[in-house]
């Protein structure tokens, strides 16, 4: 799987997502290799995750595709991915903070613990 | 088995220059007058659970926090707190605050638009993001929709943020300055052919004296304004000006009634013009009413939480770490009781509650103010005085036929008594005797440092040390209930009964009534402004909204020992016994007051303080 520029992220999400329904093709689209690679991509910028750490990246999209497990909503996440105001901010950022959240990366980064997991939900 | 030994039983010179390793780290601070960790050691540091609960928490407040930047109009003066990638990053590696990062200080909301035009707006410009079903990041409390009768006014004293305050009305002892004895109790609703003197006589009179508040009069930073009396003061930061009253307010129980009603309430002095009101005053009521609660929850936040939960645990703590070999098995109980204590509170003392922080700006009075008073109410308070059954039987609270319905004793007691029967099969495997005590020496040097150094007053009895297995067990039950069950008591209803002001506010922004007659407008001028109750529901989301570690729970302490793991075990079966029985209550209490009591919940309460 080759990892895709945010700019392909970005179009395959809109080519993707309907504005009246969005929810279904959306969460068609957060399950993509696509949507994985991306993902990957800010928490290595980000974060300096390791390749190793790679398969975390589908358990933590499921979360991001169960409600009530994140704090935005679909249509949030669909404006940003439509290049909403400050939406490069916003994905990366929302990404981080609720990685932060779905895993034990703060146990990891305080020396408590020292591999990387999604936690249970 | 090895790993826990009293010291008579160890090598004493080694375990000597190993405590004294922990004097190196260990300094008492006592910056607010009071003896505190002064930095938390290795052994206080928080697990990894309660950071992710902090962050977890926050990041579901600053959602509300946007929401009410987007919907209110409420013109803040500082931005809507935003995502930002470099500071994210800082805080992810435990560089910034993660605090100020989600839910920073909004500032103040200048000009009319900052009071709230009626009830509604605490709801509409508070709780902003919850959906029809009452879900999302701020779901309004069933305090909310119950808040304004005088049954739930009751409630608050019996099963609120400050539960153990209420004594009976007696004629020997009551206030001077507070006599209702004449007041026409006949003529009250539920109190029809009722007479004070026949309720007096019955011992179905009950009162919160909360003139206590104004031992916090004389300690004003500044000179108040020109116009203030020595009560008043005007936030400089606010511009809004605050009230501090030290009211006293009346309960009596009808005649076979189910619970206790308020029937008078008098907001300060006599001799200051104030008088008795009654229910049958409307808004002049309300008013008296919302005084007598920001006054309580004034003492609340200053005394009842911060100093005789927080910072009476703290001393214990230190003295643990200083006196009490690693491998001492009081060390090995208690320590897992004392998880975060150390470290939220020295995160209380250098920004909680700093001047023009948090607490500051929320409650009544202003810090400068509270230290003095806060230290005076802590040193003060006797330790063995208030284990909760004989705090309540020296308060005349105790009965259960002339108190009915009292949640916070019912519960209390159940929980002390789980704790009293663990700690008992506990020290049982350690003392065999008496005699195990009086030769444990760094046991009866760690009593004696709570007690005079700590300055825990009556931690030990006239003689000093631990006199007893008894002693032991007693002053062991009361540290673990104080750590656990108390501050949970008076930590969570923050986010349950506080969190929605008009029910609980903190301060009053208004004058006391005088007189009567008073408008929907007045008793609106004496709750806080809606900055204010933003910065309310935000902080108290927090501090109510973490909840960590479970009392029963020793993190795997007592695993390699059998026989103690046994025990810890019959003391989960008992505290799930006690569970039970609070939902049966529960059940009885919904019909009662339209509300639960889950504070004391044994799967609600943490083991320790560390929020």
């Amino acid at each position: 799987m080759s990892q895709l520029s945010r700019r392909a992220f970005l179009g395959a999400s809109i080519t993707t997502v309907s504005t009246t329904a969005f929810a279904s093709p959306l969460l068609d689209f957060l399950s993509s290799d696509s949507a994985a690679a991306e993902v990957f991509g800010i928490l290595q910028t980000h974060l300096q995750i390791s390749s190793a750490d790679r398969h975390l990246v589908q358990p933590f999209l499921r979360r991001l595709r169960t409600p009530g497990l994140h704090t935005e909503s679909p249509a949030t996440f669909q404006a940003w991915l439509n290049r909403a105001p400050g939406y490069e901010v916003n994905l990366a950022a929302y990404v981080l903070e609720e990685f932060a959240v779905a895993s034990n990366f703060l146990a990891v980064q305080g020396g408590h613990e020292s591999k990387l997991k999604i936690l249970p939900s | 088995m090895a790993d826990i030994k009293l010291p008579q039983n160890d090598d004493q010179q080694k375990r000597a220059a190993e405590l004294a390793g922990a004097g190196s780290i260990y300094k008492y601070n006592h910056d607010i007058g009071l003896p505190l960790i002064d930095t938390p050691g290795p052994e206080d540091k928080n697990q990894p659970d309660w950071t992710l609960k902090i962050f977890t928490k926050l990041l579901s407040i600053r959602t509300n926090i946007q929401a009410i930047y987007e919907k209110t109009g409420l013109k803040f003066q500082e931005p809507k707190p935003v995502r930002d990638i470099p500071k994210l990053i800082e805080v992810l590696k435990s560089d910034g605050s993660v605090s100020d990062y989600f839910a920073p200080d909004l500032g103040f909301v200048a000009g009319p638009d900052n009071r709230a035009k009626a009830v509604s707006d605490y709801v509409d410009k508070v709780f902003v993001d919850r959906d029809k079903d009452n879900k999302g990041s701020a779901p309004l409390p069933d305090m909310a929709t119950v808040w304004d009768s005088d049954k739930t006014f009751a409630y608050n004293f019996l099963a609120g943020p400050n539960p153990n305050q209420v004594e009976r009305y007696r004629l020997e002892t009551r206030p001077a300055d507070f006599d209702i004895t004449s007041l026409d109790l006949g003529s009250l609703p539920e109190f029809g052919g009722d007479s004070m003197a026949r309720a007096i006589g019955e011992g179905r009179v009950y009162l919160v004296d909360r003139s206590d508040l104004r031992a916090l009069f004389g300690n004003l930073p500044n000179a108040p304004a020109p116009n203030a009396s020595p009560r008043v003061f005007k936030t400089e930061i606010s511009g809004e000006w605050k009230y501090i009253y030290a009211p006293y307010v009346a309960f009596a129980l009808p005649p076979g009634g189910k619970h206790i009603l308020p029937i008078a309430i008098q907001c300060g002095a006599k001799a200051e013009g104030h008088q008795v009101y009654t229910p049958r005053d409307g808004y002049t009521w309300k008013m008296a009413r919302a005084c007598m609660l920001a006054a309580h929850n004034n003492h609340h936040e200053v005394v009842t939480h911060l100093g005789l939960t927080h910072l009476l645990v703290d001393p214990i703590c230190m003295a643990t770490r200083l006196r009490l070999h690693t491998s001492h098995p009081i060390y090995k109980l208690l320590s897992p009781h004392f998880e975060g204590t150390a470290a939220v509170n020295v995160g209380a003392r250098t920004g909680l509650i700093l001047p023009e922080r948090s607490v500051d700006r929320l409650v009544g009075s202003k810090i400068e103010m509270d230290y003095p008073y806060l230290g005076g109410q802590r040193l003060g308070y006797s330790f063995r005085a208030n284990f909760p059954k004989l705090r309540q039987n020296t308060r005349g609270t105790d009965n259960a036929t002339l108190l009915p319905n009292y949640p916070y004793r019912e519960d209390s007691a159940l929980i002390w008594d789980a704790i009293h029967n663990w700690v008992s099969d506990y020290v049982s495997i350690w003392y065999r005797s008496e005699a195990d005590i009086r030769a444990d020496f760094e046991l009866q040097a760690w009593a004696n440092e709570i007690n005079d150094i700590g300055k825990v007053k009556d931690f030990c009895l006239t003689g000093g040390g631990v006199q007893g297995r008894d002693d032991l067990i007693d002053i062991l039950t009361m540290t673990i209930f104080t750590a656990g069950p108390q501050h949970a008591a008076v930590n969570f209803p923050q986010g349950k009964e506080m969190i929605f002001v008009p029910a609980n506010p903190l301060a009053g922004y208004g004058q006391a009534p005088k007189g009567l007659g008073h408008s929907e407008a007045d008793f609106l001028g004496i709750l806080p402004p809606l900055d204010v109750a933003v910065q309310t529901w935000s902080i108290l989301s927090l501090l109510a909204g973490v909840n960590n570690t479970r009392l029963g729970d020793y993190r795997g302490a007592f695993n390699w020992h059998p026989v103690s793991e046994a025990y810890r075990l019959k003391f989960r079966v008992n505290l799930g016994v006690v569970e039970g029985n609070i939902n049966s209550a529960n059940n009885y209490r919904r019909s009662v007051y339209g509300l639960d009591y889950v504070h004391l919940l044994p799967s609600r309460i943490p083991a320790s303080v560390n929020i």
